[in-house]
């Protein structure tokens, strides 16, 4: 049986001097006896069969695996005697090391490793809170310089990809209506241009800003609008996304996060990187509605058209959802909405002091505009 | 690379009093510590020092894992050790990282953004890219390989890589590219002057003959990687040809072929019986009953295709061994299909089972710490609130999938090594040590593609 080369009869026998041990002189792979001894000024090894003897300074050693509690055997080299290496299969002997030269333990090698990570984390994440503190964004800062023309590109791309397969609605005098509500909107924005709206027909109700100040208004949206006041409040919502940049903020936030658990996770597996990219994006849609909803609640009051049509809107919205609501369960999971809740909405704009307020369309035009999909033409390619 | 002959010579040159090649012969008997449970606390600390340090301490945790199986790997009772760093680990994938990811994702933006509108533009950006991901995937593999063998030692002596990395690329490249060139331009040409149907018929069946390069295929990269391979200077050498794997493998073909025919033939069969054929020409959706049967019949013949396969892997696997020499001596390794089969089985169950758990376990640690309802938008406080979910949840899953993975690996190297022995002796006074050069980062691409499994 030649898998205990000790058993063949050439083991020394173990005595007091010191542990049985085989070195090797890293020239050949030949192995010779030896004995190891843990000595105050470092390991001291003995070859049998010679007179030669080395003495390890502690300093210098270095073990082929972390030394564990658990080990009963352990691979030494050192600086002092580079190549060489010495074998212990003696549980007694590692223990003792792991005392004479702490840095050899997992522990002490995993602290150190780890260290500098733990502290460059603690340091983003000092970076992060003190960003949030100041408000400051990177990703809107970046934001702001990309060039308009980059925007629009991206907006028309982004409409394009959105309206896919999608009717636009065409009807003149709902077009009319919409941009004159456009118009008394937009004279609080501070902004050249005004914001384009495209009104595709489409039965779900929601609402899009795209880069570039562009809108998506969906006719789902339009049909459940009660008054003038109501759709409004939607469409200063999103102006509001896009005096902010939200869109554009967003996509280089993607890119940036991307990259960034790319490259933390090493190539491993990115299912729970990807998990996380959703819950961040998530929390910054959060404080994006709220700035998008401050915003709002500024361009109403501008166009002195009143911001309960807003509120009220969401309300209905709520509720209707809540009927059909079947997912509870899972508790107040709020984090995973990206909208802050209607009831905070509303409590924001009852704080706002009270204006002198007219509706945002006549009744003719706010007719009009619900009439504005009785047209279509194919979304332009 | 720098190419360094054997400086066998410079050494005899120099005042050595150490053994001197004896002429005496010894086996080398290789085994492995079965000690796996050692992994599990050891993937339970890697993956909290992940979340702690955002996952950048994989590198270091791997290190760690590697050093440790290395040493379960025992010659002649002294174990194998691995002196790679996390530090050259995490090097080598921050210039792979900076030269190729971040470049192909900015390009990726770019071309979506110049082009805006024009699928074939992103289409013929991502066939670039994936062309040269292959291009570049065999020289990763062998570069990767490279940097371990030169970590890796048997009292103190170092093994080698030492042949080029883009000279295995090449080939690793060209014996699957150019198959699928001439095929797919003799497709073409059949289908432009004859029909369409025709060449993608001639196609179809050009791929499936193509199928027979991989045993060659498969011999000459194994025949490149060991021809190159070097324990201290002496070279392992491999003496094997592909004739041999053709008979397994026409029976692991034809099987496989059979097989997949034999599973369309009774999911057909239990179509025509049940109806299904009017039920999906009437739009009316399967019943679960149905669906489980076609997911049944689907997973039977996975299953039996991939009996097959492992079948024909561990016979190859005990070929590359049987023609693989070191000093006069030859190795054996002694795997079987029934147990690759198992193994490969039993570890895809412990890594989606390690993640399920994690899972489960995250969601609940979630739900039991998820903060009162108050909800409030100052992004600070909706950033607290996300690490108060995110947090316990992703402890959970990195932990639970970080111990099976470790564990996985542990058994992949346990099934190789156990069944390996190096039959014929060997001096081990005429090993010399290694004098080539040694790559200074670690397997940067490699990581990026995840294919440095080890």
């Amino acid at each position: 049986m030649p898998s205990d080369p000790w058993a063949s009869g050439n083991r020394p026998t173990s005595n007091s001097t010191g542990s049985y041990a085989r070195w090797s002189d890293g020239r050949t792979a030949v192995a010779r006896d030896a004995t190891a001894n843990l000595t105050a000024d470092g390991i001291a090894i003995a070859l049998a069969s010679s007179t030669e003897r080395f003495l390890w300074p502690y300093h210098t050693v270095s073990a082929g695996e972390p030394l564990r509690q658990h080990s009963v055997d352990a691979v030494i080299s050192s600086k002092s005697a580079p190549g060489c290496t010495l074998f212990v299969p003696d549980p007694k002997f590692v223990a003792s090391l792991a005392k004479l030269a702490p840095r050899l333990t997992a522990r002490a090698e995993r602290w150190h490793n780890a260290r500098p990570w733990v502290a460059a984390m603690l340091a983003v994440v000092a970076l992060v809170v003190a960003a949030n503190v100041a408000d400051f964004s990177p990703a809107h800062a970046l934001a702001q310089m990309v060039p308009q023309s980059w925007s629009r590109r991206l907006g028309d791309e982004t409409l394009r990809s959105m309206t896919e397969g999608k009717k636009s609605c065409a009807d003149p005098a709902g077009i009319k209506a919409v941009e004159t509500l456009m118009q008394r909107l937009s004279k609080g924005s501070g902004r050249d241009e005004p914001f384009d709206v495209v009104v595709s027909d489409w039965s779900v109700v929601n609402a899009f800003a795209v880069p570039g100040g562009r809108i998506i208004l969906l006719k789902g949206l339009i049909d459940k609008a009660q008054s003038p006041d109501e759709l409004a409040g939607v469409l200063a919502h999103e102006m509001g996304h896009g005096l902010s940049l939200h869109a554009e903020s967003g996509i280089i936030r993607a890119v940036g996060f991307a990259a960034a658990i790319e490259f933390m996770m090493g190539g491993s597996s990115g299912t729970l990187a990807n998990l996380g990219l959703v819950l961040a994006q998530l929390s910054y849609s959060r404080v994006a509605e709220h700035e998008a909803d401050l915003q709002a609640i500024a361009l109403l009051k501008k166009a002195q058209i009143s911001p309960h049509g807003f509120a009220g809107f969401f309300k209905r919205m709520e509720e209707s959802e809540r009927d059909g609501d079947k997912t509870k369960g899972w508790g107040n999971l709020d984090l995973l909405r990206s909208h802050p809740p209607t009831a905070e909405r509303a409590a924001l704009i009852g704080s706002q002091p009270p204006y002198e307020a007219t509706p945002a369309l006549t009744n003719e035009l706010w007719q009009n505009l619900k009439q504005v999909c009785s047209t279509t033409i194919e979304a332009a390619k | 690379m720098v190419r360094f002959g054997p400086l066998r010579k410079t050494i005899m040159d120099t005042h050595y009093n150490g053994p001197k090649p004896s002429g005496r012969l010894e086996p080398l008997d290789i085994t492995f510590e079965n000690k796996g449970d050692r992994l599990i606390g050891l993937g339970a600390v890697n993956g909290i020092l992940k979340i702690f340090t955002l996952g950048l301490y994989t590198f270091w945790g791997k290190t760690e894992v590697r050093r440790r199986i290395w040493s379960f790997t025992r010659i002649n009772g002294e174990p194998l050790s691995y002196s790679g760093t996390g530090r050259e680990l995490f090097s080598g994938f921050a210039i792979a990282f900076f030269v190729f990811i971040l470049p192909s994702l900015l390009g990726a933006i770019a071309v979506s953004m110049l082009f805006a509108g024009s699928k074939s533009a992103i289409v013929v950006y991502q066939g670039v890219f994936y062309l040269v991901v292959f291009l570049i995937i065999g020289n990763a593999m062998y570069r990767a390989q490279r940097y371990r063998l030169s970590r890796t030692a048997w009292r103190g002596i170092h093994g080698a890589l030492i042949g080029s990395p883009q000279r295995y690329g090449w080939v690793y490249f060209w014996t699957l590219a150019a198959p699928i060139a001439v095929i797919g331009f003799i497709a073409g040409l059949v289908a432009w002057q004859a029909s369409v149907q025709s060449g993608i018929a001639l196609a179809l069946m050009g791929s499936i003959a193509a199928l027979w390069i991989f045993p060659w295929r498969a011999n000459k990269l194994q025949g490149m990687l060991i021809g190159d391979t070097r324990f201290g200077d002496r070279p392992l050498t491999y003496d094997g040809t592909s004739g041999p794997l053709y008979k397994r493998y026409f029976f692991a073909w034809a099987g496989t072929a059979l097989l997949c025919f034999a599973g369309m033939v009774v999911a057909s069969y239990y179509a025509l019986d049940n109806g299904i054929v009017e039920k999906i020409r009437g739009k009316i959706p399967l019943d679960a009953q149905e669906v489980l049967a076609f997911i049944a019949i689907a997973a039977l013949t996975l299953l039996a295709v991939a009996m097959v396969t492992a079948w024909y892997r561990a016979s190859q696997m005990n070929h590359f061994a049987r023609h693989t020499h070191f000093e006069g001596a030859t190795f054996r390794l002694d795997a079987k299909g029934s147990s690759l089969m198992w193994l490969v089985l039993s570890n895809w169950l412990i890594t989606s089972l390690g993640f399920l758990a994690g899972v489960i376990m995250g969601l609940v640690i979630a739900r039991l710490a998820s903060p009162p309802a108050a909800v409030s938008s100052s992004p600070t406080e909706a950033l607290v609130l996300g690490m108060g979910y995110l947090l316990p949840f992703a402890l959970s899953v990195i932990i639970w999938t970080t111990v099976a993975q470790t564990f996985a690996q542990f058994r992949s190297v346990r099934y190789f090594m156990s069944r390996l022995k190096l039959g014929g002796d060997v001096d081990l006074g005429a090993i010399m040590q290694s004098q080539y050069q040694r790559p200074k980062r670690g397997e940067g691409l490699a990581q990026v593609f995840d294919i440095d499994a080890f």
